[in-house]
């Protein structure tokens, strides 16, 4: 593709969603029905244009497209684009995830009060997205990071009514912002470095402090979107926000950025500071998956397994297989925004019924559910085929990117050390066919419970029709032809991977096995009871409460107490100086009176003259002023 | 001892350059006359009055023009110079201005201008003198018609405050007259312009003589209302009337500030001293500063206030008299005629708030928005004193601590950056005060109606004076200019 | 036509005031006079601009009259000019000064209480500000910044809030303390400062150019380094600079000698509040920029650190005063005290990117600043009550309202895209480049500051989400029958939107003007600091 189309094709993806965001706000009450309307038919034009950019791209050598935007000191910095394999698949995955989530909330949030800003925010986060993965510097790349943020912000809160939304939304925010401090450290130490911020000049950094300085002031970073330790819990919160949005932004595309930014910087990582990568990663696996085993939420549950799984693909990129990870964040969109746009289809019609019965209970919390089996069978089999991928069943997409996350970490930790990180991820990978299992049991399987109380039928068309393409979508050839092999067209191109047959051969046995097992133990028993420590994500929310919030807000009281001391320093100050003027008025006038009454008295006794006015005041007025004459001469003198 | 006929060709010589005070001798004499025999009217005493001090002013300003250098004039008693002139005009010019602001006043007018004639005269006198004994007599001419001027309220309080006025003066006196006899006994001579007493003083740099200068100082501080003999200010500023109070806070200040710089400069024997007269200047015009601004704080009474801001003002025109140059009495002098300017300026209006029966501060709550002009008017004559810009107060007092200033690059005496930090810090200090008329008339709402009189004569003053100080800000070269090519040789 | 730009941007406004002083109190059109002068300054302006050239580095468009001319005898002659110019510096400042104070007349437009004396005062201030920017003269400098005291008492004192006297007077005494340290500096400085005469007399220049050329300090003069006068164990030139460091410091206003600030912006009427943040304050930093740095270079390179680290205290300081502050005014003038912070580091980090920073963050502070109070300004019109725990859900009921808030809220935590941040940005990035080519600053000044940025976020979220999210609720007694934005405060509104929004994303806009001063500032500060430091260790 020439280069002029190639941009202007550029222009057209990254200005589509941006127009539907304006649009959305220039149409009137009276033709609100337009909005979904628009919004769709615009994102099905990007997606087709961010699909056709990818296969007219795809293997082209690296292209950048740049333009002068600013300059700083002797230095032109510039702005556009940097497109390689790994930007086309994530274009594809964005553009075509979004599509689908739109698709759902022209049904979902039809009627909502505040669907404009819906929409609005929708279209300006896929704007943002696109230009987070387009971005061909640091610099940009960071302001669409932090644009997503805000998006997240907004659509979290976006049922304002609701309080715990706007704190949630908050919640995030500010997390988020925290671990980006990492990421302008790590801009700050890039350009002071290097002067520049393009991404293929500052990933040169040679200086080796100051390259593991940046690599980990990133790591900070990816570790606040992508919601790993210790930054996780704003994820779970998150889910106050409508499902579509959790299945966009909190489950397929933003807290993928921080991937992204590792596999585009991966350059700049040392085998040190991955090896950093993959612990944080494991443990954030290992972590998400047990508390997603607690939840009753099915939101929450989904949103601890994304942690989860985004620990996993931190854990691949740190093992240096990023290729893998890419093919994870891949596979995993699709099922996992599946996943998501199920449980919302669940929500909504419960939430439906709810109205019609006039009964109300919390429609996400499984221990009320069962028994949807019978009354929504497209989204059960929807449902189940994203979280057999989730788990990791054969002839998914799931199974292909589990293997190679599997293969590339025991490569990575041979003999040493390492294995404790790598078995920490096969435990987590126990874990998640676990709460799937779970998950699917008690939505569908387990005996109605105040689901019994409702008339339930199948979610409408227009939500059904993004699930079944997701789940389409999760089924093995969408990484390759052979369902057994990870290095089909997207790992090829990018980064091959070895192969170690003997983990495939294992996992496919062993995976099916578990999920077996795990079937029967959960039709076996009553839901367990939870652990609270669990439940509650590590109690993070209060640590932070206790320790971040506290400290601060004491710190802030500290600093409006000082502030009231500055400005009673400042009164007394001005009280000292109306004291001494009260003195000196007091000197000049009473003291002649009060100090020395004796003398007045005797004016008053000797001098007839001193009668007639008023205490004697002359006298000792001169009393005074000769007095302080002789004061000032001995002074002067001696 | 000089022959008769030595004397006669000395007052021969000197009549041509005495036409201004023989000129307010005469007014004095016609203007008593006038009032005892023809019981004139008003209006015309007031014209008199007002023509008698245009031709003083006339005069003294035609002399800038005879005199290039000093003259003594009387057999050395007085001696004429351009300092003592320009000083003369602004007396003169402080006299046209009281009379301007006695338009209101009803009673015994011939003798009341007579008085303040006599007083202007003795200040001309004073400026002049270069012998302690006509220093002295000139000294008591002011005293002696102020003395009766402050009881011109014909007020029990302004009786006593006459009366109190009249006992501090005395001792005053009286212990300047002690310092003279003191000084005499060392120096044999009276004539502090004369190499004689130059001589003395050289041979005699003792404690002695610290005493006796001192004992001096007394009087002429006196008269400036400074620390430590200002307390008579006050209580008489405040049972004064408000012309009488302007003509006391500048013709006697103006005339002490004269003999005092006369007489240092004498001492200074050209900076072959070796006590450091300015050491004593600077301590007492800390003193008079702080006094003057901190006292004023807590004032209720707009007259009252303002004699502790003339006490301070005395403070800052002594800072001019320190470093004893050339340079440092021409600035001084520039800050005379800015804070003659801005002084008058306000007691004016506070006349005219008076007549309204706006007595103390807190009456003037709310008159900003009845009566802006005039309110905005008495702002601008308190913000030149406070010395802010664009007023001439600000040009002035640059001008002062750049002379200070330059003082202390020379010698790198560290009572001269004392008296540079007080000064400034003083200026903060004295906007608390300034600022209190401004803050009642515009941020207090009106507490009562008052029946505005406006008078067309005190607006159209106020504002020649607001151009005139604006003028010396954004100009100050059109009086600087001037006062920088006149020889100030003393 | 040229020659006269400046001088019309200034005449213009005083002329207004006389027109307004001359008409009769009764007249409505006082408000019609102040919109109409405003928007002849902007075409004023737009000559300006078209007759500047960013091609061209230092001053342009050059006034410069004779105006005092003083031969003060053994002193010397002392000379000062009408002197006005624009550089880099200066014209962005002018061109935010008359943004703004055309938004202020549109948002005074429902002033009742003596509109004479208000849109009087509002145009002799408008003058006094430009001048303030665009004089290169110490004493007009000084002239036009005392100028604007007295206007802001009485605005502050006779139009404002419940507690105002109290607040006026506070802000008068505060900036005339400041203003009486800068005039001690600016008598020292005048009377060491010498310009090239043909004559044997010295001439004292008053000019800042002169002052800023190392070659002009007379031999011998307190100011002299070679001298090296030391008052109270400190030199000479480290009092002055630290007491010219205090004197802005107060207007910027810098932690500890901010408290004037909140009182005076709580009581101020909003297009009063809107002046004082968007333009006053940034007198401080301009006076940093343009005196203490520039005259004293080698001071200023001893003590950046200094500098720094109340930048530093003020931006952290100020955020946690404002997470702690009830009142949304109070909480804006707080961030405003942690925004200027930034001007402080970037200015003391004398890098190209820090100096470009400072004075970008001036002007993305002015515009954003200017939203936030008209916002509250918004609110309470309509409550006449300003405290957060009083209102709760008000997005619903005021949607587009919260539109604004939420953006203008954003653009002042810096969110990227928005002006705010790519001022902080550039602050930052010289901040932390000083460590590593100029050393003045340790990288870890930089970093520290960063936290402000989660303050920040913290203190606005929580704003929005107490007031804006939840049901909708006000405390009794306050009127609940809120409306939504009109128009005019749409027309207020949406141009600076348009302006956080485009300077956020086409920074080179404001650099075009900016750069060449930046790199000629610090490159100038280094060099001639270094050239005085030599001097003082012969």
């Amino acid at each position: 593709m020439s280069q002029a189309l190639l941009l202007n094709l550029l222009f057209f993806l990254l200005g589509l969603p941006l127009v539907s965001a304006m649009l959305a706000q220039f149409i009137s009450e009276k033709y609100r029905w337009l909005n979904p309307l628009i919004a769709v038919f615009l994102l099905l034009l990007t997606t087709i244009t961010g699909i056709s950019i990818c296969v007219a791209q795809w293997n082209e050598a690296p292209v950048l497209l740049e333009h002068t935007w600013f300059s700083l000191g002797n230095y032109t910095i510039t702005a556009g684009f940097y497109i390689n394999n790994v930007t086309l698949v994530m274009v594809s995955v964005v553009s075509f995830i979004s599509l689908m989530v739109h698709l759902f909330s022209s049904g979902y949030m039809a009627g909502d009060r505040f669907e404009k800003s819906y929409y609005t925010m929708l279209g300006f986060f896929t704007f943002c997205m696109l230009g987070l993965v387009l971005a061909n510097n640091i610099l940009l790349l960071f302001i669409f990071w932090e644009l997503v943020g805000f998006s997240s912000y907004t659509l979290i809160g976006h049922w304002r009514e609701k309080a715990i939304a706007a704190k949630a939304a908050g919640k995030a925010f500010v997390i988020n912002r925290i671990a980006d401090l990492g990421f302008i450290a790590a801009i700050l130490i890039l350009y002071t470095q290097t002067n520049s911020f393009s991404l293929t000049e500052v990933t040169q950094l040679t200086n080796e402090f100051w390259r593991n300085a940046a690599a980990i002031s990133l790591l900070i970073a990816v570790m606040g979107k992508s919601a790993q330790v210790p930054f996780f819990n704003w994820l779970p919160s998150a889910m106050e926000g409508p499902t579509p949005v959790s299945a966009l932004i909190h489950a397929a595309t933003m807290v993928v950025a921080g991937i992204f930014l590792l596999i585009r910087m991966f350059p700049l990582f040392s085998p040190e500071a991955l090896d950093i990568v993959v612990i944080v990663g494991s443990i954030t696996a290992l972590l998400g998956a047990l508390a997603a085993l607690h939840q009753y939420d099915i939101k929450k549950i989904l949103a601890y397994s994304t942690i989860s799984q985004l620990g996993l693909m931190l854990a691949a990129v740190g093992s240096g297989a990023y290729g893998v990870a890419l093919l994870h964040l891949f596979t995993h969109a699709f099922f996992k925004a599946g996943l998501f746009l199920s449980a919302g289809a669940i929500i909504h019609v419960l939430h439906q019924a709810q109205h019609t019965a006039h009964v109300h209970f919390d429609v996400q919390d499984i221990r009320n559910l069962g028994g949807l089996k019978k009354m929504m069978p497209i989204t059960l089999v929807c449902f189940a085929i994203c979280s057999a991928a989730l788990s990791g069943f054969p002839m998914l997409s799931g199974f292909q990117s589990k293997d190679a996350i599997l293969v590339s970490l025991f490569n990575w930790s041979g003999n040493s050390w390492r294995l404790i990180f790598t078995w920490t991820v096969v435990v987590s990978f126990v874990l998640t066919i676990v709460y799937s299992v779970r998950m699917l049991w008690y939505i569908f399987f387990a005996t109605a419970k105040k689901t019994s109380l409702l008339r339930v039928s199948e979610a409408p068309g227009i939500l059904r029709i993004p699930i079944i393409l997701l789940s389409l979508c999760s089924l093995w050839f969408v990484v390759s032809v052979h369902p057994l092999e990870y290095n089909g067209w997207l790992l090829n191109s990018i980064q091959p991977a070895k192969h170690y047959l003997f983990i495939t051969w294992l996992s496919m046995i062993l995976i099916p096995t578990l999920s077996v097992i795990a079937w029967w133990w959960y039709k076996s028993k009553e839901l367990s009871r939870v652990y609270p420590v669990l439940k509650n994500g590590f109690y993070l929310d209060r640590v932070y409460d206790k320790a971040g919030k506290n400290t601060v807000l004491t710190l802030a009281y500290t600093a409006k107490k000082s502030d009231q001391g500055i400005d009673g320093f400042i009164h007394v100050l001005a009280y000292a100086q109306v004291t001494f003027a009260h003195l000196l008025a007091w000197f000049d006038k009473w003291i002649i009176d009060g100090g020395v009454n004796g003398i007045a008295w005797m004016a008053r006794q000797t001098g007839a003259l001193a009668r007639s006015f008023s205490g004697g005041k002359i006298q000792t007025y001169i009393f005074w002023t000769t007095f302080t004459l002789i004061i000032f001469l001995f002074w002067i003198l001696f | 001892m000089q022959g008769i006929a030595e004397k006669l060709e000395w007052i021969q010589l000197s009549l041509g350059y005495f036409l201004p005070e023989l000129l307010l001798c005469v007014s004095v004499i016609f203007l008593l006359l006038a009032s005892l025999f023809s019981k004139a009217k008003e209006r015309a005493t007031d014209a008199f009055a007002l023509t008698f001090f245009i031709g003083a002013f006339v005069l003294s300003l035609l002399q800038y023009s005879e005199v290039s250098s000093t003259i003594p004039l009387f057999s050395g008693m007085l001696q004429l110079n351009n300092f003592s002139t320009h000083l003369k005009i602004l007396i003169d010019l402080a006299a046209i201005l009281t009379v301007l602001l006695s338009y209101s006043q009803k009673e015994r007018k011939g003798e009341y201008y007579a008085l303040i004639a006599t007083a202007t005269l003795g200040a001309h006198l004073l400026v002049m003198s270069s012998n302690l004994v006509m220093a002295f007599l000139a000294l008591e001419l002011i005293s002696l018609p102020s003395y009766a001027l402050a009881a011109f309220g014909f007020q029990k309080k302004s009786m006593e405050a006459a009366l109190k006025y009249f006992l501090f003066g005395s001792v005053a006196s009286a212990i300047m007259l002690y310092g003279m006899s003191m000084l005499y006994g060392q120096t044999l001579t009276l004539d502090f312009a004369s190499s004689t007493f130059r001589q003395a003083i050289f041979d005699n740099q003792n404690y002695f003589l610290v005493i006796s200068v001192c004992f001096v100082l007394v009087g002429f501080l006196f008269k400036m209302s400074s620390a430590p003999v200002h307390p008579w200010a006050p209580d008489v500023y405040e049972a004064s009337t408000t012309p009488v109070v302007a003509f006391f806070s500048v013709v006697p200040k103006l005339a002490g500030l004269g003999i005092l710089i006369h007489f240092i400069q004498a001492l200074n024997l050209g900076g072959y001293s070796s006590i450091r007269w300015y050491v004593i200047i600077s301590l007492i015009a800390i003193l008079t500063l702080i006094i003057g601004n901190f006292a004023a704080l807590l004032q209720k009474n707009p007259k009252r206030m303002m004699a502790y801001s003339s006490i301070a003002q005395s403070g800052f025109l002594l800072i001019g008299a320190i470093t004893l140059n050339e340079q440092g009495i021409a600035v001084m002098l520039y800050y005379a005629t800015a804070f003659l300017l801005a002084n008058y300026l306000v007691f004016w209006y506070i006349a005219y708030f008076e007549e309204q029966t706006v007595v103390e501060i807190a009456d003037y709550a709310g008159v900003g928005k009845t009566q802006p002009f005039a309110s905005i008017m008495l702002l601008i004559g308190l913000i030149s004193l406070t010395g802010l810009p664009p007023t001439a107060g600000f040009m002035a007092k640059l001008f002062i601590f750049s002379s200070l200033w330059t003082a202390y690059e020379d010698s790198q005496a560290i009572i001269y950056m004392m008296l540079f930090v007080v000064g400034l810090l003083n200026t903060v200090v004295s906007l608390f005060f300034y600022l209190k008329i401004p803050y009642q008339a515009f941020l207090k709402a009106e507490s009562r109606t008052l029946t505005i009189k406006k008078s067309i004569l005190v607006n159209l003053f106020g504002i020649i004076v607001v151009i005139m100080l604006l003028v010396l800000f954004f100009m100050p070269s059109s009086l600087m200019g001037w006062l920088n090519r006149i020889n100030f040789a003393l | 036509m040229q020659a006269y730009l400046l001088s019309l941007l200034l005449i213009i406004p005083l002329a207004g005031a006389l027109v307004t002083l001359a008409m009769p109190s009764t007249s409505k059109q006082f408000r019609t006079i102040a919109l109409a002068i405003s928007l002849l300054q902007v075409i004023v302006l737009l000559l300006v601009f078209s007759h500047y050239s960013t091609q061209q580095n230092g001053l342009q468009l050059i006034e410069l009259k004779p105006w005092i001319t003083l031969d003060m005898g053994a002193w010397g002659i002392l000379k000062a000019n009408y002197f006005l110019a624009v550089d880099g510096l200066s014209l962005p400042l002018v061109a935010l000064s008359v943004i703004v104070i055309l938004i202020a007349v549109i948002s005074s437009w429902k002033i009742e209480k003596s509109p004479k004396g208000y849109f009087a005062l509002l145009l002799i201030l408008n003058a006094a500000v430009i001048g303030t920017f665009c004089a290169q003269d110490f004493l007009l400098f000084y002239l036009f910044f005392e100028f604007m005291l007295l206007p802001m008492f009485f605005l502050i004192g006779i139009w404002g809030g419940v507690k105002r006297e109290y607040a006026s007077i506070k802000f008068f005494l505060y900036t005339l303390l400041g203003s009486i340290f800068i005039l001690i500096v600016m008598i020292a400085l005048y009377l060491s400062t010498q310009s090239i005469g043909d004559g044997e007399l010295i001439i004292h220049s008053f000019s800042l150019v002169d002052m800023q050329d190392v070659n002009n300090i007379i031999s011998n003069s307190i100011l002299d380094p070679q001298r090296n006068v030391s008052i109270l164990g400190m030199s000479a030139r480290t009092w002055a600079f630290i007491l010219l460091f205090i004197g802005f410091g107060i207007k910027l206003p810098m932690i500890p000698l901010h408290t004037w600030l909140p009182d005076a912006h709580v009581e101020a009427p909003t297009p009063i509040s809107v002046l004082l943040a968007a333009l006053l304050l940034k007198i401080g930093g301009y006076g940093l920029l343009r005196i203490t740095y520039p005259i004293f270079p080698d001071i200023a390179l001893e003590l950046s650190w200094l500098v720094a680290l109340f930048g530093v205290v003020s931006i952290i300081y100020g955020g946690l005063a404002a997470m702690a502050s009830k009142d949304l005014k109070r909480l804006i003038a707080y961030s405003s005290v942690s925004h200027m912070g930034f001007v402080l580091l970037g200015v003391a980090s004398v890098t190209p990117e820090g100096s470009a920073g400072a004075i970008y963050q001036m002007v993305s502070h002015g515009i954003i600043s200017t939203m936030l109070f008209l916002l509250v300004g918004v609110l309470y019109d309509r409550t006449h009550d300003r405290m957060i725990g009083n209102y709760s859900g008000l997005s619903t009921k005021m949607p587009v309202y919260f539109t604004f808030t939420l953006i203008a809220f954003f653009a002042s935590l810096g969110l990227p895209g928005l002006s705010g941040f790519m001022a902080e940005l550039m602050v930052f990035l010289g901040a932390f480049k000083s460590g590593s080519t100029n050393y003045l600053l340790h990288e870890s000044f930089a970093i520290v500051a960063t936290f402000g940025l989660v303050l920040g976020a913290i203190y606005y979220l929580w704003t929005l989400q107490r007031m804006f999210f939840g049901k909708f609720h006000v405390k009794s007694g306050i009127n609940n029958n809120l409306a939504d934005v009109d128009l005019r405060e749409k027309i207020m509104l949406i141009p600076l939107l348009l302006i956080t929004i485009t300077l956020g994303i086409f920074p080179q806009l404001l650099l075009d003007f900016i750069n060449p001063f930046a790199e000629a500032f610090s490159s100038s500060i280094l060099e001639s600091g270094k050239t005085l430091r030599a001097l003082l260790q012969r």
